[in-house]
């Protein structure tokens, strides 16, 4: 790194008056024979003064309010708020839901399927026998009468009472 | 039963809240302030600034209330500010070269006039507009660097215990950050020289 670049980089720091007196004497020789790093100081200085223009923002007039508003809300939703043994219980309650859940809704589908599939089966049958014309249809009825069905564009069992 | 309800951290006394008040009504104004340099708008320097604070009442039990909390608070401001910049996937920085996009079309910006009246340019709230959008062209750590030694005039060893870096890191971000702010606030400054 040449000498010119080294002052450069400590221009700032020299700047703010953070040198230590001995690199502020070595900038100063610097800068004597260097036109280059002194017209880069006075770009800085320029820089700085703009920066220093800006105006501080103003707060909003509630910000107080929001801000204790808003740690007191959260004060109650943090884990001291709830007793350890609760959430321990909670959790265990909710991995023993989330467990049986599962298998109980496995076995009532088993069961289901069993009371279902005979009477799907005798549809079927009445349905096929309902298109022969030279079936009985009082063997129908007496067929379907177990299953709870009615045949095609029969009238509801019992609407007429 | 009522010791089963008892939490294991000690509970916040009227003391400690009157402590918090005081430390809020003591820091807010700053921590906001940063917040702005940070963020660039209102809404989010506000959030910022909120949720700052809660953090500092979730901590509370291992805080001291007396000491001075600037650097951990503007810490905490900047680690929030990296959030909010994740959350929204990338940082949102605008070249003040390229023409700006919205929703009728691009806008070229608009740049001073070297001849414009100075005292105008110095009054004209635009320059703070201008200013605070050169910030946001600045990296996030060259931003906070700059905020806090040429607008909140801390000095290179607050800084560097503030941000928890060394002092040279302090000094060459400061540097970094001026020379890079120098093109973008080169309008301005022409208007100043004239005077």
């Amino acid at each position: 790194m040449t000498t010119s670049h080294r002052i450069e980089r400590s221009l700032s720091a020299y700047l703010d008056g953070e040198l230590p007196p001995e690199e502020v004497a070595e900038v100063e020789r610097h800068l004597a024979e260097c036109p280059s790093c002194r017209a880069e100081l006075d770009d800085l200085r320029a820089t700085v003064r703009i920066l220093q223009l800006a105006r501080t923002p103003e707060a909003p007039d509630d910000l107080e309010e929001l801000i204790l508003a808003r740690a007191g809300r959260r004060r109650w939703l943090t884990w001291p708020a709830w007793p350890k043994p609760a959430v321990a219980l909670a959790a265990v309650a909710l991995a023993v839901i989330l467990v049986a859940t599962p298998l109980l809704r496995g076995h009532r589908d088993r069961l289901r399927a069993a009371e279902v599939s005979p009477d799907v089966f005798i549809r079927a049958a009445v349905q096929s026998a309902a298109d022969d014309p030279f079936m009985d249809r009082a063997y129908i009825g007496l067929v379907s009468s177990d299953t709870n069905l009615r045949l095609i564009g029969e009238e509801p069992r019992g609407s007429g009472r | 039963m009522a010791d089963s309800r008892k939490p294991e951290r000690p509970a916040f006394t009227e003391d400690d809240r009157a402590q918090f008040e005081r430390l809020v009504s003591r820091y807010s104004r700053h921590v906001y302030v940063i917040a702005y340099r940070m963020t660039g708008n209102e809404a989010d320097a506000r959030d910022l600034a909120q949720e700052a604070f809660v953090r500092v009442w979730r901590a509370w039990h291992r805080i001291d209330p007396e000491a001075r909390l600037e650097g951990w608070l503007y810490r905490i401001v900047s680690n929030l500010y990296i959030d909010l910049l994740r959350r929204r996937r990338g940082p949102r920085m605008h070249s003040l070269d390229e023409p700006m996009a919205t929703a009728s079309g691009e806008l070229v910006r608009e740049r001073l006039d070297p001849n414009a009246d100075v005292e105008r340019t110095v009054l004209d709230a635009t320059v703070d507009r201008r200013i605070q959008e050169a910030l946001l062209g600045l990296a996030p750590d060259l931003r906070m660097v700059v905020a806090l030694a040429d607008l909140e005039g801390y000095a290179y060893e607050e800084i560097a215990q503030m941000m928890r870096v060394p002092i040279g890191t302090v000094k060459s971000r400061l540097h970094r950050a001026r020379r890079a702010l120098r093109d973008r606030l080169a309008p301005i400054r022409a208007s100043l020289r004239e005077q």
